[in-house]
């Protein structure tokens, strides 16, 4: 409770805005059973293979979009594509610079934390035998 | 003439989810016959945004222009700060006006208060309004009549709850053959997702009616016979003199009877009879 001047609350209650006011969401309006991340990744799968949620995921970033295009240009993105195949532990073949961002994005998720790697295969995993079982 | 017993005050919301059907025509006119035929003592709240349809139309814009004492306080976390801190507080809050009714106007304050309502569990989000009505109104007035806004917003559902007697303006047209229909399922549907609040339709009033045309007679006829029990007793004509009166300010009750033309008469004496079986209904329930 911000300032008790009974006045000063008065005047508090009228300047208060939807755009300025950020409430916070009340113990019982928390969700009891949050879904582990493993069933929300083959959910997520099972959604894209719907049409329900997009494939594609967008990095808005200047630097990084003339980075690419200069690696591209410059002959030089499929070294950086070997170098991150390498690092996952995957065989050397051609790729885009749209599969090399992925490489790259795995590259990362993996050295900051491995083990979300190992859970994101294993949901793979799921997503691919309940798929074989909807004969 | 319609009674109330001491410190029983009683309750109508006008709720539509839908703009320019005529709430704050509604609630201005009920409130006035109210005062004027029965006597009774009767505060209107504007909860409807912040353009102050409702000072508008009784000409009070200017008054109401810094309110130092907002009704979006009774929604907050501090209200029980502020009444108990302030003695005057309710008559600051409150506007006169020259027909009789007194007004709470909206203020700049009721989307915060309407955000921030979110914070609130869930089992007292929607009874703020409540309080005030019993703790404060009551006390001083016979009948409250609130104006709600046409969303169905944290605000809204504390005004569904006080009041829990709801009158639905509607305007006969091409797609409102279904909206009768529409604003049942809605209250049904509030009710089923919030267990506390209880919005009943008391009152659905034909408003806007043109007599000339099919489409207002098929849809007060389909009103009569489907929910005959709601029905208001008299449909509101169709009458330019309601806008033109409203913008200077005034009812119609307001207008000299040798100034007000044929059709605002008929307007005039329509919401007379509506609110007579309306104040009946709400003194039975």
């Amino acid at each position: 409770m911000s300032d008790e001047d009974p006045e000063n609350l008065l005047t508090e209650a009228k300047e208060q805005d939807r755009l300025n006011s950020d409430p916070v969401a009340p113990a019982d309006d928390v969700e009891d059973d949050p879904k582990d991340l493993r069933g929300a990744i083959q959910d997520a799968y099972e959604a894209i293979d719907e049409g329900e949620k997009n494939e594609n995921i967008t990095v808005r970033d200047t630097n990084l979009a003339a980075l690419f295009a200069g690696l591209e240009e410059a002959g030089r993105l499929s070294d950086l594509a070997a170098d991150a195949e390498e690092a996952l532990g995957r065989g050397d073949s051609p790729v885009s610079q749209s599969q090399t961002l992925g490489l790259l994005a795995r590259v990362g998720i993996q050295e900051l934390d491995r083990e979300l790697m190992e859970e994101a295969s294993n949901a793979y995993t799921d997503h691919l035998v309940s798929s074989k079982d909807d004969f | 003439m319609v009674s109330t017993s001491e410190n029983r005050i009683l309750r109508a919301a006008t709720y539509v989810p839908k703009g320019g059907v005529g709430k704050t025509t509604t609630t201005a006119h009920v409130g006035v016959a109210a005062a004027d035929e029965h006597g009774l003592d009767v505060v209107l709240l504007d909860l409807a945004g912040t353009q102050n349809d409702l000072s508008t139309h009784f000409g009070i814009t200017n008054e109401i222009a810094d309110i130092d004492a907002p009704i979006s306080a009774v929604f907050g976390e501090n209200w029980d700060v502020i009444v108990n801190g302030i003695d005057d507080i309710l008559d600051r809050m409150l506007f006169e006006t020259d027909e009789g009714v007194d007004i709470i106007p909206a203020d700049s304050g009721l989307g915060g208060a309407d955000n921030n309502l979110a914070s609130v569990p869930v089992e007292e989000r929607f009874q703020k309004l409540d309080a005030f009505i019993t703790d404060q109104l009551a006390p001083r007035y016979d009948l409250v009549l609130l104006d709600l806004p046409g969303a169905e917003n944290n605000i809204t559902l504390n005004g569904l709850f006080a009041a829990s007697n709801v009158i639905a303006p509607l305007k006969p047209g091409a797609f409102e053959s279904e909206q009768l229909d529409n604003l049942h399922a809605d209250l049904g549907r509030i009710r089923e997702e919030h267990p506390d609040v209880n919005p009943q339709l008391v009152m659905v009033v034909p408003t806007m009616f043109d007599q000339r045309t099919n489409l207002g007679r098929e849809f007060v006829e389909e009103l009569e016979a489907e929910y005959p029990d709601q029905a208001a007793p008299e449909r509101v004509a169709k009458s330019q003199a309601v806008s033109n009166w409203q913008e200077s300010g005034r009812t119609l009750f307001a207008v000299p009877d040798d100034e007000r033309s044929g059709t605002g008469e008929r307007v005039a004496a329509a919401y007379r009879e509506n609110t007579t079986e309306l104040l009946t209904t709400l003194s039975n329930t």
